[in-house]
């Protein structure tokens, strides 16, 4: 049975656990960074942070709206990525049918810079980096390892406020929906990210361009979505960073 | 040690209050020794208003100089609408904020906020008062404790 996240941003109190955790569990390096005047740090996802929190803040009427999000890969149901990525090496980018998971091998160390964009751009949520020392494409990894131990990924594990969680799809799902109908109560522009083409669901409680510019996926035009992920390479970038102000 | 402003100096006009953050305990003396987590709050900043900052010039990530009657500090400045100006008496007070996690022992994080708070406190509880004093502050175009 394929997994899924369920991640409810609206529990979410940006304690960066999830972060943290996930650069312990897989012994990533520190970035050294700086105060930039925010306190979204690292700035951006890199290759040795596959998980990053990110912070929005807006005046709604005079009340403050701060909406975290911890951002990761999606996990697509049909991933872009994969299919880019068999075009340019077989086997580098993998798509493990039974938990969903997508993966990178280490195989991705060959692939040329100028074919990392091309995954990259292909991507709707912009996630994949390249380690420009050894040539590695990285992301998320679904705790591959983790999940076939019976255990949950360590993002999942570490969260003290239920915003991470992980299980069968069905399940994940059901408790989506719960979620969803509990906080339009409060939240009446409260919806589920893309739920039915990922599986990393969000439950965001406010605009989606009020968390960052990829928290879902910019698509359209009435094209085939697998035929518009995957074969636009880097135009699609563009397309993307011209909607993503709207 | 025990210099004090007088009340409603008007050479530290505005309101400073210190907090803590999750990712460092207490003053982080043990924190900033975890690369990880001082990846995710590397340097001492200020949190202040748009309002504040427009009135001293002062945009985003830019760093300043704050100043009590007892000392100064160098930080980083954090525009957010979370801080809000408050109207006391008719008049506008402002409002920062600062977290007390940074010290010299972590080269280039800053210095210690309570290089500013007042040295005074409670006699019977002997808890000290550093959640709020008096300061200014102004623009630096070189900072020397951040790095």
């Amino acid at each position: 049975m394929p997994k899924s996240f369920f991640i409810d941003t609206s529990r979410c109190t940006a304690c960066r656990g999830c972060q943290i955790a996930c650069k312990e569990w897989y012994e990533l390096p520190a970035n050294k960074t700086k105060q930039t005047g925010t306190h979204q740090n690292p700035p951006d996802l890199n290759p040795f942070n596959y998980k990053l929190v990110r912070f929005n803040e807006h005046l709604e009427d005079g009340v403050v709206r701060w909406n975290f999000s911890p951002d990761q890969c999606r996990h697509c149901i049909d991933p872009p990525c994969v299919y880019v990525g068999a075009d340019i090496m077989e086997g580098a980018l993998i798509h493990d049918e039974k938990t969903g998971a997508v993966v990178y091998t280490e195989k991705t160390e060959k692939i040329s810079e100028a074919d990392f964009e091309q995954i990259r751009s292909s991507c709707p949520y912009d996630i994949p980096r390249r380690d420009p020392k050894t040539g590695r494409i990285s992301k998320c990894t679904m705790c591959y390892e983790r999940v076939s131990q019976g255990l949950k990924p360590v993002c999942v594990a570490v969260c003290p406020t239920g915003t991470m969680n992980f299980g069968e799809r069905a399940d994940m799902l059901a408790m989506a929906e719960k979620r969803l109908n509990e906080a339009k109560k409060d939240y009446p522009k409260a919806m589920l990210a893309d739920a039915e083409s990922v599986s990393v669901i969000y439950l965001l409680i406010d605009d989606p361009r009020y968390y960052h510019p990829y928290s879902v996926a910019q698509q359209g035009f009435g094209l085939d979505r697998k035929m518009f992920l995957s074969r636009l390479g880097r135009p699609f970038r563009k397309t993307l960073n011209l909607f993503a102000d709207v | 040690m025990d210099k004090l402003a007088k009340p409603a100096d008007p050479a530290y006009p505005i309101v400073l209050t210190t907090y803590s953050v999750t990712e460092h305990w207490c003053g982080g003396g043990e924190t900033r020794n975890i690369a990880y987590l001082l990846d995710a709050e590397p340097q001492l900043y200020v949190e202040m208003s748009p309002e504040l900052a427009k009135e001293k010039g002062i945009k985003n990530g830019d760093g300043i100089l704050v100043e009590s009657i007892l000392g100064k500090a160098q930080a980083i400045a954090m525009v957010t609408v979370r801080l809000r100006p408050f109207t006391v008496q008719g008049k506008i007070i402002h409002e920062i904020g600062m977290p007390f996690c940074f010290g010299w022992t972590t080269p280039g994080c800053g210095d210690s906020t309570n290089r500013l708070t007042a040295s005074m406190g409670d006699p019977n509880t002997t808890i000290s008062e550093y959640k709020a004093c008096c300061v200014n502050i102004r623009k630096l175009d070189k900072l020397t404790e951040l790095s």
